[in-house]
């Protein structure tokens, strides 16, 4: 294509130029997310008859439970950034150090799930109907952090939108999973290990398949 | 002039640079055309220089070049002025020459050439003997629509570009891109068709 079409594209693109709102900083985001997050506390604790209710779970039990507490938290905060930094030009490092750090959180999580079943007492058949409840109750608390996660998605500039959807799905699963397991009595193994881990990062990840193919229609047609 | 004096000047040409490109974006976020013309302009060298160590195909170059500047408006809104500017903009040209690429990677295995020189094997299972006719047949097709109509497929559907950065490459509004693009698909429908029958 000729240079001079070049020359005439920019001189298009300047009369085309409207105000636009910058986005916030990351930091802003960052703040804004965890007063959600702290939202979403207080909405539970509600629920739970006050702050006690929060932390009335098996993990304080042992390390293994403890471990995937972490384990979650980890990730969800690592996916949390990647989503967050991924979707900024120029923030690509602090990107890929987010989906280190939630990798490594994922890693933890498994280590932790793993532990938690050799050592726990095993349930005599698989606990859907309990763990389909936490699954279910993870999700729900993750909605609204991952509401914020995908809109500012939708406004950045995220080069990868499947990517960035599965960042933030699992950012919100994860967050909720790791508000369910500190609250949760039920310590059964499977049901640690299903509701509070296996099944919410699973449906997360499946969910995040039609909204990362809706950002990147969006991205296209925009 | 020793050269440690050197690159202390460069670094703060670049410096000067940078945050003279950085005024100028702030001002283009507050809609003053100006500005924005003043950088794009500032910016073409730059950006093809960029491109150039990228793209080997001098005749994608241009291209590549007209779409780094379409992501660079469509992310206008993403910069930061308290960040350095060139990081960003790199960021942005380096997102954009990557989804060329593999955008036209991706066509390439699914589209045979119409004559063998210069272009490499598809990387895909052996394909029916009819099927070249059929991308010889479509490049007739296309030939034949009207140049609006055939800009609009182009740009769209052969460029991968969105309706939005069609239609500034075109010069046109969104929805008269649409409904060329909208007409040129249907007439190479149309044409094909007839050409299977015939």
């Amino acid at each position: 294509m000729a240079e001079h079409s070049t020359e005439a594209l920019l001189r298009r693109l300047s009369r085309d130029v409207a105000p636009v709102r910058p986005l916030p900083s990351l930091r802003r985001l960052s703040l804004l997310l965890l007063a959600v997050l702290g939202g979403v506390l207080a909405l539970e604790a509600a629920v739970a008859g006050g702050p006690a209710g929060l932390v009335a779970g098996a993990p304080w039990s042992s390390g293994a439970s403890l471990l995937l507490l972490a384990g979650l938290a980890l990730a969800a905060a690592g996916a949390a950034g990647g989503a967050l930094a991924g979707a900024v030009p120029g923030r690509e490092r602090e990107a890929r150090a987010a989906r280190a750090l939630a990798g490594l959180g994922l890693l933890v999580a498994t280590g932790g799930a793993l532990a938690w079943l050799r050592q726990a007492a095993a349930e005599p058949e698989l606990p859907w109907a309990s763990s389909l409840g936490c699954a279910a109750r993870s999700l729900l608390l993750g909605l609204a952090p991952g509401a914020l996660l995908l809109g500012f998605l939708a406004w950045g500039c995220e080069p990868r939108p499947r990517r960035g959807a599965l960042l933030a799905t699992g950012a919100a699963a994860a967050a909720g999973a790791t508000l369910v397991h500190a609250s949760c009595s039920d310590s059964g193994a499977l049901h640690v290990v299903l509701g509070h881990c296996a099944v919410p990062l699973a449906l997360a990840a499946l969910a995040a398949l039609p909204l990362g193919a809706l950002l990147a229609r969006a991205r296209r047609t925009a | 002039m020793g050269r440690p004096a050197r690159m202390q000047e460069s670094g703060e040409a670049a410096e000067a640079r940078d945050a003279r490109w950085s005024a100028w974006m702030a001002a283009t976020q507050r809609g003053d055309a100006v500005a924005y013309e003043k950088l794009l302009h500032e910016l073409l060298p730059y950006v093809r220089r960029f491109v150039r160590r990228r793209v080997f195909d001098p005749a994608l170059l241009e291209d590549v070049v007209q779409n780094v500047f379409l992501s660079l408006h469509r992310a206008r809104h993403s910069y930061r002025p308290e960040r350095p500017f060139s990081p960003w903009l790199r960021a942005i040209a380096r997102n954009a020459v990557t989804d060329q690429l593999r955008f036209r990677g991706r066509r390439r295995e699914r589209e045979l050439p119409l004559d063998g020189a210069g272009v490499a094997e598809p990387a895909v299972a052996p394909v029916e003997p009819g099927d070249d006719r059929l991308s010889a047949e479509l490049e007739t097709a296309l030939a034949q629509l009207p140049a609006s109509q055939r800009e609009a497929v182009t740009l769209i559907h052969l460029e991968g570009l969105s309706v939005a950065e069609a239609a500034l490459r075109a010069g046109v509004s969104r929805s008269a891109l649409k409904v060329r693009a909208h007409r040129g698909y249907r007439a190479l429908r149309r044409r094909l068709e007839a050409g299977e029958d015939g």
